[in-house]
Formats: C-alpha cells, sequence, structure tokens
C-alpha cells in the first residue's frame, strides 16, 4: 500500500447557492499530519463533514486508502477507517466516560447482533479487551481516574479530550480533527500536541483543522490554505507562512 | 458489567418470580387473580413500549395498534387454521414484526416528532379500518368464540390457569429486554438516543438500532394481543384504542423510562391502585375517579421526578469536586479566559442522516 490515506479530488457543496466547497482537491499522506487551515467560512469544517459523510457533497470523489467513500453515509466512513472530532463537542451525557469509549470501540469488533443479544463469551472476551484498550487511552490523556463518570460531568476541556481520545479507540488509520485546540487552555493544548505526535509516530495519519497558529506550525508535515472553498496554497508550514497570496486571504490585499 | 442481569438485579429478579409463583396462595379469588393478570399484562405491554421509548428514545403513539391487530390475527387467521395457542402468539408476533417494518420504513425517514405523529397515523387508520370492515373483522360486532388456550390435552379454564400462563410469558418478556437493553445492545441503544451525531461518527447507524428496538417492541405487543384474544375470548375494535398507549405513556413515564424496575412498580402501581381503593369502598370509585388520580401522579411524579419514580432509588452519584474539574474553561483565541463558550466559535452546522 503506497497511495495517499486520504484523495479529495474536486469536491463541490453549496448551500443555498452559495458555494462552500468550490472544487476542493486534497491529497494526504500515509502518516502525516496536514493541517487546515483558512479565514473563517472557508469550508474548512464543511470540507471535514463532506469526507465523513455528515453533509452530501454536490460533486467531486473522496478516496480513503484507495476505497470511494464519497456520499457514504457517516457510519460506513467511520467503518472504513476514519475517525473523527467535532468543533461543537459532542458527548453522551448519560453514558460514563469508560462507555463512551466502549461505544467508539465495539463497531469496529465485528460481533453479531445475535451474540450481542446473548452476551456469548466471544462478545465478553471483546470487550474486556476493548476495556483494556479504553483505559490505557483514558491514561493518556489523563482520564483514567474519571472512567466511570457520566461524560456529561466533564468540564469542556475534558469533553475534548475525551472525544480525541473516543476517535482513536478502534485504532483508525486515518483521524480527522475539528479545532481540538480552540476553548482549550495551552497547558492542555501543549499536552494534546504530544498525544498527536505519539499517536502519528505509531502510525496514525492525521488532519487537523485548527485555527492556532502555533499548533499548527509546530506540529505539521504539510499545511494546506483553503480559502472561498478551494485551495489556494499547499507546502511545509516554513512555504505556506511565506505565501503572498496566504497572507492576502487573512489579511486583505 | 456485561452479563444479562446483574449481580443483585438477578437475586431481586429470581425472589420476586417466586413471590409471584406463590402469590396465588394467599390471593386466590378469581377477583384478585384477574387483577393479578392485568398487572403481568402490562408490564409486557410496557416491556415493549419502552425498548423505543426509553431505550432509543423514539415515542412512538403504535403500541395499541400492535397489540390489538396482534389479537386481530389469533382471532381471524390463527384461529380459524386450526393452531394452538403458543402457535398463535408467534404467528402474531411475526405479523406485527413485518407490520412494524412496514410503518417504520417510511415513518423513520421523518424526524422524532413527526414520527410520532406518523404512527399515531397509523394507529388511528388501523383502528378505523378494523372498525369498518365488517365482512372480515365484524366491526364492532366484535369476534367472539376464541378458544381457551390449550396445552396439548390440557385446557385453561381457570383464572389461576392464565395467571400461570401469563407468568413463563412475563418472564421471557423481561428476559428479552434485558437482552436487548444490557451490555454492547444496550449502550448502542444509549448512544443513538443521546447523540445520533456522534454514534454515526462510533460507526452506528442510528436508524438499524431504532428500527430494531420499534420490531422487536411491536412483536412483543403482536404476542400480548394474541394471549388477551384468548384470554378474552372476544375481540372488538377497541383492543386498538389510544387509551392503552395512553397508560402505556403514564406507566413509562411515572415508573421511569429505560427502568425495569420502574417499569414493574408502575405497572403494578396503575393496575393495583384503583383495586385498592375500591377495597377502601370509602368511596364509590368509578372510571372518571380513576382517570383524576392518575391525572394527579403524573402531575406530581413528573415535577417531583422527572425520571419517575425510579429516581427514589436508583443510585446517584455524587458532583465532581471543584479541585478535580481541571481548570480549562474556554479561552478566546487570544489566550484570555471567558466564561461563554460561544463567544470562541459558532458551532458547526451540521446535517446527518
Amino acid at each position: 500500500m503506497s497511495g495517499p490515506m486520504l484523495q479529495v479530488r474536486g469536491l463541490r457543496k453549496a448551500f443555498g447557492g452559495v458555494a462552500a466547497l468550490d472544487g476542493a482537491d486534497l491529497e494526504v499522506r500515509r502518516g502525516e499530519i496536514l493541517s487546515l487551515i483558512g479565514p473563517n467560512g472557508s469550508g474548512k469544517s464543511t470540507l471535514l463533514n463532506c469526507i465523513t459523510g455528515f453533509l452530501q457533497p454536490d460533486g467531486g470523489r473522496v478516496e480513503v486508502d484507495g476505497v470511494d467513500v464519497t456520499g457514504r453515509r457517516p457510519d460506513q466512513v467511520a467503518m472504513a477507517g476514519v475517525g473523527r472530532t467535532f468543533q461543537d463537542v459532542h458527548t453522551f451525557p448519560g453514558l460514563s466516560v469508560l462507555a463512551t469509549m466502549l461505544v467508539f470501540g465495539q463497531q469496529h469488533q465485528g460481533d453479531r447482533l445475535w451474540q450481542r443479544m446473548l452476551h456469548t463469551p466471544s462478545v465478553r472476551r471483546r470487550e474486556d479487551e476493548a476495556a483494556a484498550t479504553a483505559m490505557d487511552l483514558l491514561d493518556v490523556v489523563g482520564l483514567r481516574r474519571m472512567a466511570e463518570e457520566p461524560s456529561g460531568s466533564l468540564s469542556y476541556g475534558q469533553r475534548k479530550l475525551l472525544g480525541f481520545a473516543a476517535a482513536l479507540m478502534s485504532d483508525p488509520p486515518l483521524v480527522l480533527l475539528d479545532e481540538p485546540a480552540a476553548a482549550v487552555n495551552p497547558t492542555m493544548i501543549e499536552r494534546m500536541k504530544a498525544h498527536l505526535r505519539a499517536f502519528n509516530a505509531r502510525g496514525t495519519t492525521f488532519v487537523l483543522v485548527e485555527h492556532n497558529m502555533e499548533m499548527v506550525m509546530d506540529l505539521s508535515d504539510t499545511v494546506v490554505v483553503l480559502d472561498v472553498g478551494r485551495v489556494i496554497a499547499a507546502g511545509t508550514p516554513r512555504e505556506v507562512q511565506h505565501d503572498v497570496e496566504v497572507q492576502e486571504a487573512y489579511f486583505g490585499r | 458489567m456485561s452479563t444479562v442481569l446483574p449481580r443483585r438485579g438477578t437475586i431481586l429478579g429470581v425472589a420476586l418470580l417466586a413471590v409471584s409463583a406463590a402469590l396465588p396462595l394467599w390471593l386466590s379469588s378469581p377477583y384478585a387473580l384477574s387483577v393479578m393478570v392485568l398487572t403481568g399484562m402490562f408490564l409486557v405491554f410496557a416491556l415493549s413500549y419502552d425498548l423505543s421509548v426509553g431505550h432509543v428514545g423514539t415515542v412512538h403513539l403504535a403500541p395499541a395498534a400492535f397489540f390489538g391487530l396482534g389479537a386481530y390475527v389469533t382471532a381471524l387467521v390463527g384461529v380459524p387454521a386450526g393452531l394452538p395457542f403458543w402457535a398463535n402468539m408467534v404467528l402474531s408476533a411475526a405479523a406485527m414484526a413485518v407490520a412494524a417494518v412496514i410503518v417504520g420504513v417510511p415513518s423513520f425517514r421523518l424526524s422524532n416528532v413527526t414520527f410520532a405523529i406518523g404512527t399515531l397515523a397509523f394507529a388511528t387508520v388501523a383502528q378505523q379500518v378494523v372498525n369498518s370492515a365488517v365482512d372480515i373483522t365484524r366491526g364492532p360486532l366484535c369476534v367472539q368464540g376464541i378458544p381457551r388456550p390449550a396445552l396439548g390435552s390440557l385446557e385453561v379454564t381457570t383464572p389461576a390457569g392464565y395467571y400461570y400462563l401469563l407468568l413463563p410469558f412475563v418472564v421471557g418478556a423481561v428476559v428479552v429486554y434485558r437482552m436487548m437493553t444490557a451490555g454492547r445492545l444496550g449502550r448502542t441503544f444509549a448512544a443513538v438516543h443521546q447523540d445520533e451525531v456522534l454514534a454515526a461518527a462510533a460507526g452506528i447507524r442510528p436508524l438499524q438500532y431504532k428500527m430494531l428496538a420499534f420490531v422487536v417492541g411491536a412483536a412483543m405487543a403482536g404476542a400480548l394481543g394474541s394471549f388477551q384474544a384468548h384470554y378474552l375470548s372476544v375481540i372488538c375494535p377497541t383492543e386498538l384504542a389510544t387509551d392503552y398507549t395512553i397508560t402505556l405513556l403514564i406507566i413509562v413515564f411515572v415508573g421511569g423510562a429505560g427502568s425495569l424496575p420502574g417499569l414493574v412498580v408502575g405497572s403494578v402501581v396503575f393496575t393495583v391502585l384503583p383495586e385498592l381503593m375500591r377495597g377502601l369502598g370509602a368511596i364509590d370509585v368509578t372510571p372518571a375517579h380513576q382517570l383524576i388520580l392518575f391525572g394527579l401522579i403524573l402531575l406530581v411524579v413528573i415535577t417531583r421526578w422527572p425520571d419517575g419514580l425510579q429516581q427514589l432509588w436508583a443510585r446517584r452519584r455524587p458532583p465532581i469536586p471543584e479541585d478535580q474539574a481541571l481548570p480549562d474553561g474556554p479561552v478566546l483565541p487570544d489566550g484570555t479566559p471567558t466564561a461563554d463558550p460561544a463567544a470562541v466559535d459558532p458551532p458547526a452546522a451540521e446535517a446527518h442522516r
């Protein structure tokens, strides 16, 4: 396997005549950290939602690891190995932190409905394995002691960390993070960066939508700049930083 | 955590079953037994309904339709075909599972609120059809002469007989309910209930689980309708009446949606309390009085215990101490903390299927 992890070609999406994505192209190499930046309203979140199936693109093509997932349902894209977090943090407020992690692991473990209904030994074994994985991940993000607490009782930053850990639960090859650092305090951001690097070193490919430029420049192998629904620049953080068009997009001519 | 019943629950359940099995030794009058049969039937009915309402969180308004149609399937198809009692229950359950798929496929395309209205429309139409299709259902004249249930050559004719016939059905319903709502499947239901978008990101297809709860619940209600047909030996269009649906909503929300003990308490309260009032003899209790009483109970419970009576014994979690909650409130992009998360970034508009 040597093709790109994620390939997006000519993706288009309009909301009531306003083009949010106007032929966006994106190629994410296996094992890299790619950041998607751009001014507000440039289509970053729309792009993420079109890739993960939460929005239906009007045109274009999305391939994950060579498999066409264009127009697939969100659950199908998730099962194809794409984990994601949300900008507006989502939780299952009544489920414990551990249970939330288990929800994210169990669909990928392949047990059948009747096995779940009968609580067969194989399901129980997988459950134990998943719980061990979950506790390890919670340990990494510092939420282990909260494992039995309802997710609804976590603070905002803790929910973001839980979302991050949950997205990694099934060990997906590709993880899309929608503004993981927004509204998180600097200490927590440093922790998040360390986690990202560690998981990236283990082989996970990350796509990061982020406004925190320090984090973007620090972590990224590639930076892609989006403006009014199109890619206007792509390259290493240094190249992009000095790109005139990028500066114009942010600060005006 | 992955067993069908928690250990404490198993012990309590077995004890309750033993008491239930021994109850006719003390309460042996036909009257008392008929009340106990009613309690058991409402418990099964509430369990079937709660799979949708309490667990995946889709309120539908067609349980009475599945119950009544199940009774008619037994009366008009199973009995003429000469099927035995147990086979009629299976037939009615299967027929209502199919009916639920047919109703569910278009209705689940609607939002949660319109879904409730869509199922209410189905229930209303079903009752009208049963009432008007006189050539087939005899309409308001009712289908009569449904034979008493028989196991082999043993015919059930006594109230105690019906009670012991119902008991294994109740146990079966509880087991199915627990299998559906505990462990991984129950967790999936809860995830769909609490955040469909997040559930989809976890690889769950919400529609699939809503449909599963709806179909299994309809099958249970259909089997119960079949029991009702054999129990009363007469089936009328009133078996499809919305009154049952209202009653179930009261039982589920007074007892506690999604809580097995809550449903047990709700069913007992709803069926035994009116009889106790009658037993007191202090006032002449009419159905109107009962409705007033249940209206009051519902009012008190949903204002005092919004999660139902099960809140009275459910384990309450202590709030997380302040020092454990990390100081990581929202910060503006320049690093200043803010109390208002909305100031930081507007939430993304997300469409989901």
